[in-house]
C-alpha cells in the first residue's frame, strides 16, 4: 500500500524549508535552465499523471495529455510573477487541460479499465470492487471529478483546492459530497 | 437532527471537520437512524479505498519526448525572431527590446493624437457645423456683391 506522502504530488516541495529552494527552480525554469525543468518534472509526473489517467481512461492518451500539460507549464511559467502560486497554478492547468480533453473525446465514452488491475485470485472480490470504483471515478462530472481526486485520492485540504480551482472552500466541501454520494450511488447500484 | 441536515454533515464528519456541537449531534442521529449510519459507512469505504487507488507513472521515455517538444518550440520561435531581425536589418532576439520599441511607437502616435486632437476638441463647433457655417459666410457675401453690384446699375 502506498503511503500517503508518496500519493500527495510535489513532496519534494513540500514544507516550509523546502519553499526557497522551489522559488529558485522556478526561477532557474523561468531563465530556461532545463535541470530546472527536470527538477518541477520529476515532482510533478506521478500526481499528475495520476489525473490525467482518471480523466482519459487510457496510459497513451494519459501521457500525451501529460506531456501537453508539461508543455503549457514550462512556456507559461515565464509569465508566473508569484511564486507562491505555482502549485495551485500547476493543477489548475492540469485540471482545465483534463476537462478540456474530456470535452473533446465526449463525455460517456467508456473505455475499458482491464490494465487498471490484474485480477489476483485470493483478492478477487477487493479487485472488483477497486474496479468499480475506478468506474464510479470515471463517470463523475469533471469539476467533481477533480475535487475527489485532489481531495481523497491525493490528499489535497479544501483551501488548497480552493486556490487550485478557485473557489471558496464552502463550494469545494458541497462539491466533494455530490461527488462521493454519486460514487455511492454507482456502488449500489453495481451491487444490487 | 433531521436526516438531510446530517447528510450533508456526514462527508465533514468523515474528514473530521465539524465542531464539536456538530460531532455531537451528528453522532447523536446517527446512533438512532440506521438510514444516515448506513450512509455514513459507505462513505468512510469510499474514502478509504480512495487513499487506495492504484497509483500510476508514465513512462521513462515521456521526459525525453517532452524535452524533444520544448526544443522544436525554441527552434521555431528563434527562427521567427531571426527573421524579423533581418527584415528590419537589425536583431530582434530581445522580447525587452521589441517591446520597448512598440511602446515607443505607440507613445508616438498617442502625442500625435493629443496634439492634433486636443484644439478640434476645444472648439465649440464640430467639423460639420465649422464646414456648414463657412459655406453660409461665403453665399452671404456673393449675396451682399450681388446687391452691390445691382444698387450700381440703377444709380449709373
Amino acid at each position: 500500500m502506498k503511503s500517503q506522502k508518496e500519493k500527495v504530488g510535489s513532496t519534494a516541495f513540500n514544507g516550509s524549508n523546502r519553499k526557497e529552494f522551489l522559488f529558485h527552480v522556478i526561477r532557474r525554469c523561468q531563465d530556461g535552465d532545463r535541470k530546472a525543468m527536470e527538477e518541477i518534472y520529476s515532482n510533478y509526473k506521478s500526481s499528475l499523471f495520476n489525473l490525467t489517467y482518471r480523466y482519459t481512461r487510457n496510459m497513451s492518451s494519459a501521457e500525451d495529455l501529460l506531456q501537453d500539460i508539461f508543455i503549457k507549464i514550462f512556456t507559461g511559467i515565464r509569465k508566473l510573477r508569484s511564486p507562491e502560486a505555482f502549485n495551485a497554478w500547476v493543477y489548475r492547468t492540469a485540471i482545465n487541460a483534463c476537462i478540456s480533453a474530456t470535452r473533446k473525446s465526449g463525455r460517456g465514452k467508456i473505455i475499458p479499465l482491464n490494465e487498471i488491475n490484474k485480477p489476483d485470485e485470493a483478492e478477487v472480490e477487493n479487485v472488483h470492487f477497486k474496479l468499480d470504483m475506478e468506474k464510479a471515478v470515471s463517470f463523475l462530472p469533471s469539476k467533481q471529478k477533480a475535487v475527489f481526486l485532489l481531495h481523497d485520492v491525493q490528499g489535497f485540504t479544501h483551501g488548497e483546492i480552493a486556490r487550485v480551482m478557485k473557489w471558496s472552500e464552502g463550494t469545494s466541501k458541497s462539491q466533494l459530497f455530490k461527488a462521493r454520494m454519486k460514487i455511492r450511488g454507482y456502488l449500489k447500484d453495481k451491487r444490487l | 437532527m433531521r436526516c438531510e441536515k446530517a447528510q450533508r454533515l456526514i462527508s465533514d464528519h468523515t474528514d473530521k471537520l465539524l465542531n464539536r456541537h456538530q460531532t455531537q449531534a451528528l453522532e447523536q442521529h446517527l446512533k438512532e437512524c440506521s438510514a444516515c449510519k448506513e450512509l455514513f459507512n459507505e462513505i468512510q469505504v469510499i474514502v478509504r479505498e480512495a487513499k487506495n487507488m492504484k497509483s500510476v507513472l508514465p513512462s521513462e521515455k515521456l521526459w525525453t519526448g517532452i524535452q524533444n517538444q520544448i526544443d522544436r518550440s525554441e527552434r521555431k520561435n528563434r527562427n521567427w525572431a531571426s527573421e524579423i531581425g533581418q527584415f528590419f536589418r537589425f536583431p530582434l532576439y530581445s522580447r525587452e527590446l521589441a517591446f520597448s520599441v512598440s511602446g515607443l511607437l505607440a507613445g508616438l502616435v498617442l502625442m500625435t493624437l493629443f496634439y492634433y486632437g486636443i484644439p478640434l476638441i476645444q472648439n465649440d463647433k464640430s467639423i460639420p457645423e465649422q464646414l456648414a457655417s463657412n459655406q453660409f459666410a461665403e453665399v452671404d457675401r456673393h449675396y451682399q456683391l450681388a446687391i452691390e453690384a445691382l444698387n450700381q446699375a440703377i444709380l449709373f
